[in-house]
């Protein structure tokens, strides 16, 4: 190993050094612009992203009051048309004998006051 | 700023000028004139191809300068910038072991190509074996014969730099200069 020579082997380009402060600190710059609008974007994508995310809650809410008055429209009609009996708005119901213990209260209701009214004019 | 032994007064002055806003670009760019010939060529002995040393060399001394608050004057500055740059080639290096399409076996016979065919190589014969045997030690190895044999640092400065105690710096330095002494003579 002592016979062998150790001088550099490796050259660089004509004026390398001359340059190379410059291009660093160019570079150095270049990087902080970049981490800066970096995080420039991050929070105008953070903010259209929270608008975003509020905004579809509120169409949600819009949609879903909307979809319904529409239901409601549709179910109308087609019970006016005769499309549909009563029987079969009974059939679409998931509890349908809370429905008709409803409809039931209602008209028993209607007609026990009907009846005590008319009773109790007699009565009165 | 108490005055640290370890620092020397152009290191002080630097780092001075560095840590005023006003002349910090003038600092930055006194610290590269400083030390650019040293960090590169530490650097382009472990990477052979000059736009790979390039690269890393700008790297480490942005770096080198994102990181100055950390440097208390524990090392002189280039024992720091030489940590640096040692810490970004073996991470270059060790980038191109893990790539998938590109292994560590082609790279190194990139590197060995390059010392045949670049322009930018210039030494006699067994200057250039020298270096094609140096490339099948491991990078640790590699680092530590390179700044013992070409950049003649004492084993003391070696161990500031690569955190590793002078005993198993004087071994590794020893395995090297064998395993390169039985290369040059098989070939």
């Amino acid at each position: 190993m002592k016979n062998l020579p150790d001088h550099n082997v490796f050259k660089t380009p004509e004026g390398y050094f001359e340059n190379l402060p410059t291009r660093i600190l160019e570079k150095k710059k270049h990087r902080k612009s970049i981490s800066i609008s970096l995080v420039q974007m991050t929070a105008a994508a953070a903010v259209v992203i929270i608008g975003v995310f509020f905004f579809a809650i509120k169409n949600d809410v819009n949609i879903d009051q909307s979809i319904e008055a529409n239901l409601e429209q549709e179910i109308d009609l087609y019970i006016s048309s005769g499309l549909w009996e009563a029987e079969d708005i009974l059939n679409f119901s998931e509890n349908p004998n809370l429905i008709l213990d409803e409809i039931i209260e209602e008209e028993w209701g209607v007609a026990e006051e009907n009846q005590f009214g008319e009773e109790s004019g007699e009565w009165w | 700023m108490s005055k640290n032994p370890m620092i020397s007064i152009s290191d002080l002055e630097l780092l001075e000028l560095i840590r005023n806003p006003e002349s910090r670009d003038k600092g930055f760019r006194l610290l590269v004139e400083m030390y650019q010939k040293r960090v590169y060529g530490i650097i382009r002995k472990m990477l052979i191809i000059h736009e790979d040393a390039d690269d890393v060399t700008q790297n480490t001394f942005i770096k080198a300068f994102r990181n100055i608050e950390s440097f208390h004057g524990n090392s002189t500055l280039f024992t720091w910038l030489y940590r640096i740059a040692t810490n970004e080639s073996l991470n270059f290096l060790e980038k191109k072991k893990r790539r998938f399409f590109f292994p560590i076996e082609d790279h190194m016979e990139a590197m060995s190509g390059y010392l045949d065919q670049s322009g930018l190589i210039s030494g006699e014969d067994i200057e250039i074996k020298l270096q094609k045997a140096l490339l099948k030690l491991p990078d640790k190895q590699r680092l530590v014969f390179n700044m013992r044999y070409f950049d003649d640092l004492s084993y003391e400065q070696i161990s500031q730099i690569t955190q590793t105690s002078v005993g198993a710096l004087k071994a590794s330095y020893h395995h090297a200069v064998k395993k390169i002494e039985n290369e040059l003579h098989t070939d």
